[in-house]
């Protein structure tokens, strides 16, 4: 089913002039730019550099109104930050703290019927748009409220990749949940609390005898955290877990839709 | 391997029985019966006091699919209800947190926190509307230590004569010495009864656990059980390597002990620590662990993590093993096993339990603090057909 990712095809928006990279986390497993091209069903663009560039392309070079919660540096093409949500396509909620004060935002804003792309960013310094993980406490925090996290335009701790995925027009539900559940997957539980827990029995490298239990224990682990999304439109489970040359920073693994 | 379910009963003789079906454990048809007759009629955990320390405070969870509320109301004392709108179905309370009322997240019908309608917006013109009739269906709780557990049975045994007070007399400790210093959550490949299978027998301790098995004199092991628990219980063993010993120096009355107390929460008991295991199936092949570590007060910090890391490696011990059932469960080669009545008695009684609630819809109770089984004249009969 066709959605449009609460675009308005704003006539007076040109096509884009200059294409920005994206940053892009080099020690991700997530492919981004696969995912969104699942996610809107289309074939990744020829000459699309970045994520942005190619979501810009498939948004047929249309405006995103955006209003972050915080004043936004970031000049991107095709995004365009208003004063006021009611305005916005999308607000951007950027949680840096206080994960009470997030979780009511957030909660606030959905109950009011805006569209709510999460960033994470407690773990990015000042000058920085992005985090290599999550906050722990923030995930928790949202379950215990009404927030449906399925419903959240975008989950990311990457303001320039949040972006994109909203930019992005969704054409394959399933598909943009499972980036959702991909990135908390990832961001969250692996980055932000089991990679410390496998790091502290291994270090960095995990030697051939204990590779089973590596992948046991980051399968079970990030599989008790991914039961707490259940509940709230993500129902994922971890499989394959396998890390490349035995490297505790690069795991592979997948999600299963239950 | 798709195998159809055998509901065939476990004999009560455990030298003559064999273990359950394989397809008791594959067969999804089995896993909802167990849902309906286990799960919804035995006392479920569902959130510890911790969570719910003051008037007001509530935590919305779920059992067997049913959607709970449980709350501290105005009087001090802890609710259940079902948190079901009699309105239209709506739900009353998501999440955790503290409030003076519950609200509906639906038309927003109002009820206070021991479950009666409070408000009710817009309903004027409604006839024969006695608003008396409309609180919240409220559930079965009840506590034991730290734990607050509810039974979605009206009819089921209380909590105390399920297994309360024989909990109480077998572990003989006083939860308020212990307080909780970790937590961790497993999600494994594997049938929920897997996983107790294994809790419930120290037959594979030798072969599974070297760490552990240092620490136990398997000779001095038994199990006793009773009508909903069972307990193992073995002594610490003296001697040994003392450098690789976690209790090198055992006292006459030290013995680790662990607790099943059916269906699905189990204690264990080391000489220092304790630690609550609730297993929650998820789907007939994966079942979610919560562990939680307590100590007592004077337990320093060093003891406690490495007591912690000690027995997370067991855990991955046996999660390895229950992974490994689970796949062996569904070869064409494999349907039933047998116990080993010198070790396995724990096994056989969770097993003749589950056939029980499966099969029978009345469950007698029995409150007898005295275990089923006389271990001294097994051990002298044992001895006998040894000479």
């Amino acid at each position: 089913m066709w959605v449009w990712a609460g675009l308005k095809p704003a006539l007076f928006n040109p096509p884009p002039q200059r294409i920005q990279r994206a940053s892009i986390d080099k020690t991700s497993m997530i492919n981004l730019l696969n995912q969104l091209a699942r996610m809107t069903a289309q074939p990744i663009p020829d000459g699309a550099r970045d994520v942005l560039a190619a979501a810009r392309i498939w948004n047929d070079g249309y405006t995103l109104r955006v209003y972050p919660t915080e004043a936004l540096t970031l000049a991107i093409d095709g995004v365009q930050v208003v004063a006021d949500a009611e305005d916005a396509d999308t607000v951007l909620v950027i949680h840096r703290d206080d994960v009470a004060r997030t979780a009511v935002e957030i909660e606030t804003r959905t109950g009011l019927g805006q569209r709510v792309a999460l960033v994470d960013l407690k773990f990015a310094s000042e000058a920085h748009d992005h985090a290599e993980k999550a906050d722990p406490a923030l995930i928790p925090a949202l379950t215990h409220t009404t927030v449906y996290l399925s419903n959240l335009a975008a989950w990311d701790v990457d303001i320039r990749r949040a972006l994109a995925v909203v930019m992005t027009p969704t054409r394959d539900g399933a598909a943009h949940r499972q980036l959702l559940a991909l990135n908390m997957a990832y961001y969250w539980a692996w980055r932000g609390i089991v990679i410390d827990e496998v790091r502290r029995l291994f270090g960095d490298i995990i030697p051939n005898h204990g590779m089973l239990r590596a992948e046991t224990q980051t399968r079970s682990r990030i599989g008790a955290h991914l039961i707490k999304l259940r509940g709230r439109g993500l129902r994922y489970f971890v499989e394959n877990v396998r890390f490349e040359g035995g490297r505790v920073d690069d795991v592979r693994f997948d999600l299963t839709a239950e | 391997m798709h195998k159809v379910w055998s509901n065939d009963p476990v004999e009560s003789d455990i030298s003559v029985a064999r273990t359950l079906d394989a397809s008791w454990y594959l067969d999804p048809q089995v896993f909802e019966l167990e849902q309906q007759r286990i799960f919804a009629r035995t006392w479920q955990c569902v959130a510890r006091l911790d969570d719910l320390q003051k008037p007001g405070d509530y935590l919305a969870t779920d059992v067997v699919g049913e959607p709970i509320v449980v709350v501290r109301d105005g009087g001090n004392h802890v609710r259940a209800y079902y948190n079901v709108c009699p309105h239209r179905a709506g739900i009353v309370a998501r999440g955790k947190g503290n409030r003076q009322s519950l609200q509906c997240l639906y038309h927003g019908w109002t009820f206070d926190l021991d479950g009666c309608l409070l408000r009710v917006p817009g309903f004027e013109g409604t006839q024969d509307f006695d608003p008396k009739q409309y609180g919240l269906k409220e559930v079965r709780v009840d506590t034991w230590g730290n734990y607050v557990f509810v039974n979605l049975d009206p009819n089921a045994a209380s909590l105390a004569d399920t297994w309360g007070d024989v909990g109480t007399a077998t572990t003989g400790f006083d939860w308020s010495e212990w307080r909780l210093v970790e937590r961790a959550d497993y999600l494994i490949d594997c049938n929920w009864k897997v996983y107790i299978d294994n809790y419930a027998e120290g037959y594979h301790v030798p072969m599974a656990h070297p760490g552990l098995n240092r620490e136990m004199n398997l000779d001095d092991y038994y199990v006793d059980t009773w009508r909903f628990q069972s307990t193992q219980r073995v002594k610490v063993k003296a001697g040994g390597h003392v450098s690789r010993r976690r209790y090198p120096n055992p006292g006459p009355n030290d013995y680790i002990k662990y607790h099943v107390f059916f269906p699905n929460f189990m204690i264990d008991q080391y000489p220092d620590n304790i630690s609550v295991n609730i297993v929650k199936p998820v789907t007939p092949d994966k079942t979610l662990l919560t562990f939680e570590w307590y100590f007592k007060n004077d337990v320093n910090q060093v003891t406690m993590e490495s007591m912690v890391k000690f027995a997370d490696e067991v855990q991955y011990e046996d999660i390895e093993i229950c992974e490994y059932v689970q796949r062996g469960l569904k070869s064409r080669s494999y349907a039933k096993g047998r116990y080993s009545a010198r070790h396995e008695n724990g096994v056989h009684h969770f097993h003749q339990l589950v056939v029980e609630y499966i099969n029978h819809d009345v469950i007698p109770s029995d409150k007898s603090v005295t275990p089923r089984e006389n271990w001294r004249e097994f051990h002298r009969q044992y001895a006998q057909a040894g000479d």
